[in-house]
């Protein structure tokens, strides 16, 4: 079984498989290939011993596609792949989607509204405090998919700009 | 029971008006001394670790706060059908409710915390400013409109002088608090910061102070009894901040010397005394870089970052304040009060800080803290426990003693480094990388430290490579999958405590 997960900017595909003998493992790490042993203790950690002979400890479990992982002293999320640059993709798509599961309390946008980036757009309240979703470029809104009061749920888009290339204008501001 | 003669008001079962790590740590400090405990909680806190502390627990509402545990009818009816004798009433939520104190002693129950005037005359931040001035304590320059409405507080702020601070009146946690740099950004802070605090605190009336420029923020706990005294427990250092929310406090400040926490204390001692203080409270201070200091606050509470004391000074504060409750005197003196090492403490947050600190919320698939020598954890979740967006997004203190300064640190940075927290993301990788940089080893902390060296958050960490190991190895041997059989569904939707049932052939192979 192999997955492709994300490794900071990067696509990698991770894979592990059983060796003939008991308890040891290949492991593949892009193209790289290690050879280790792997006990689990009665708590549920994993005891990885590596071919230089280092034995490290992890724990992990499952929260839907995502790994999480604490070993050598640092937990980390193992998840799937977003594609390459996806670790930061922020900004290129033309929708703007709610950060968190919140409450719409304010739109400051109508369609058709000539849009600076930074300029904010809707403002969400989850955990009692504010957040306010900023236009990640110049642009003009095409759709507004939200309204105040209502709840929204994490990744849901809340207002849809027009597609960059499509627009004749690279400057928002000097169209409007 | 009620004993007239010594005033002595016996408590032996506290309703706990609060959820989360605080009541969790109330409960605790009940059992400690023998008294019951009732949890009250909302539908979707029905399960939560609070719950299961407590000795009973009462269903008081949907999961809106202000629907369930802002409801002052339901908690009193709530302690009316437990029999209990006395309201503890956490921090945050109803705890600096003066009608909420009133409404305790009038349904004849005792109120765990001080006076309703004394909330009262604090809780109004504009009129304990004017009493402070009044008791000679020094206080930030700032003014306030005599109305409410955006020209007149457009006004104060050009008389105070930008920047300026924009503050909720009845206020506290960072909530309705705007930085405004230049006058063009006053209406929409004003505005935010008016709904914010309407949301909050029910009351949106603000007021405008001067922004200090790289100040300290000290606070000094201070604690009263019903006879009179009233003693200081030295400082706490919370300078480490984002937008005004706390993540790193710590006891004693490294700027702060015998002498001049004497004259803090002094300070701190006169602003309670000035109110009859009674129970634990907090005075804060901004400290500038000249050695002044000004009145900020005073917090009529117990203070979300009480531990660090209580580990300086070896100190119950939470015990301390079921006594005086009581009617007892402080058991205490100011000249046996004295500091001893270092305490550091760190607030987890389900917040993303790769992505602006966001509130993040889900199921904790798994969650081990550290169990080490001066290391103390006050958690409100549990393994299993979802993280829901309804609540404030802290999770849990880390708090870590040691000999000096350094010797915490260390051992903050290790506990840090061991913490388990899977299945929701948090800022540990950014507590960490705070505990770990040199600036802060160096004691060189001030409210502007995050921004300075945190511009943009924290990325979120890449997986290492024997991470990557793991995860490849979990998969290979089935753990959580669902080729692993009829146990995996529960897996796949994170039920925390299925995975290693899973474990039990691999253990066989060993």
């Amino acid at each position: 079984m192999s997955r492709t997960v994300q490794v900071g900017d990067d696509a990698v595909a991770i894979a592990a498989r059983a060796s003939s003998r008991p308890n040891e493992y290949t492991v593949a790490i892009g193209d790289q290939h290690l050879h280790v042993s792997v006990r689990v203790a009665g708590d549920g950690t994993l005891l990885i011993t590596r071919e230089d002979g280092r034995t490290f400890s992890a724990t992990v479990s499952r929260d839907g596609t995502t790994t999480w992982v604490t070993a050598s002293g640092a937990t980390a999320r193992v998840r799937e792949a977003v594609g390459p640059g996806g670790g930061g993709g922020d900004g290129a798509g033309h929708g703007l989607e709610a950060p968190m599961p919140g409450k719409v309390l304010k739109v400051e946008c109508a369609v058709g509204d000539a849009v600076v980036q930074g300029q904010t757009l809707v403002i969400v309240e989850a955990m009692k405090m504010e957040h306010a979703i900023k236009a990640p470029r110049d642009g003009v809104v095409a759709e507004v998919r939200c309204e105040e009061g209502a709840l929204v749920g994490a990744g849901e888009p809340l207002v849809i700009l027009d597609d960059p290339d499509d627009a004749e204008a690279p400057d928002a501001r000097g169209a409007s | 029971m009620t004993d007239p003669d010594s005033g002595l008001r016996e408590i032996t079962k506290v309703l706990v008006a609060n959820r989360g790590e605080i009541a969790v740590r109330v409960i605790e400090a009940c059992a400690a001394r023998g008294i019951a405990t009732v949890a009250i909680h909302s539908e979707a806190d029905a399960t939560a670790a609070h719950v299961r502390a407590a000795d009973e627990a009462v269903l008081i509402g949907p999961a809106a706060a202000t629907e369930s545990y802002l409801v002052i009818a339901r908690v009193l009816d709530a302690a009316r059908r437990t029999g209990a004798d006395a309201i503890h009433p956490g921090y945050g939520f109803l705890s600096e409710n003066a009608e909420f104190a009133e409404a305790v002693s009038a349904a004849g129950l005792t109120w765990i915390g001080p006076d309703p005037l004394a909330i009262r005359a604090m809780g109004t931040k504009i009129a304990a400013r004017e009493r402070m001035i009044a008791a000679g304590v020094p206080v930030v320059p700032g003014t306030h409109a005599d109305t409410q409405d955006l020209e007149a507080l457009a006004a104060a702020a050009e008389s105070v002088g930008f920047p300026v601070l924009v503050k909720a009146s009845a206020g506290g946690g960072g909530k309705g608090m705007r930085a405004v740099h230049t006058p063009e950004e006053l209406p929409a802070a004003l505005e935010a910061a008016r709904r914010e605090a309407l949301g909050a605190f029910g009351d949106g009336a603000l007021y405008i102070e001067r922004l200090l420029v790289r100040p300290r923020h000290i606070e000094v706990q201070v604690f009263g009894d019903r006879h009179g005294h009233v003693v200081h427990f030295g400082e706490r250092e919370c300078s480490i901040q984002r937008r005004h929310q706390k993540v790193v406090e710590e006891a004693p400040s490294p700027v702060v010397g015998p002498e001049l926490r004497e004259r803090m204390g002094a300070a701190a001692v006169a602003a309670a005394k000035a109110v009859d203080y009674v129970g634990a409270g907090t005075v804060e201070f901004m400290l500038d870089a000249s050695g002044d200091f000004f009145f900020l606050e005073m917090n009529t509470r117990l203070q979300v970052e009480h531990p660090v004391t209580e580990e300086v000074y070896g100190v119950d504060l939470v015990g301390l304040q079921l006594d005086v409750a009581m009617g007892r005197p402080l058991p205490v003196t100011q000249a046996d009060i004295a500091p001893r090492g270092h305490a550091v403490e760190v607030r987890l947050y389900a917040e993303d800080p790769a992505r602006g600190f966001l509130p993040a919320t889900g199921t904790l698939t798994r969650y081990r803290p550290v169990r080490a020598p001066g290391i103390r954890h006050d958690g409100g979740y549990t393994e299993g426990d979802e993280v829901a967006v309804h609540y404030d997004p802290m999770l849990a203190k880390l708090i870590a003693w040691g000999e000096d300064r350094a010797h915490a640190i260390g051992r903050m940075v290790r506990a840090l480094d061991a913490w388990e927290v899977h299945g929701v993301i948090t800022n540990l990788p950014f507590l960490l990388a705070v505990a770990r940089h040199p600036e802060f080893a160096a004691g060189n902390v001030h409210t502007g430290f995050i921004p300075e060296h945190f511009p943009d958050g924290l990325p979120e960490p890449a997986p290492t490579e024997d991470a990557l190991i793991a995860a490849a190895l979990a998969d290979a041997m089935g753990l959580g999958t669902s080729a692993a059989g009829a146990g995996a569904s529960a897996v796949d939707r994170g039920d925390a405590s299925a995975p290693w049932h899973l474990v039990g052939p691999w253990r066989g192979c060993a």
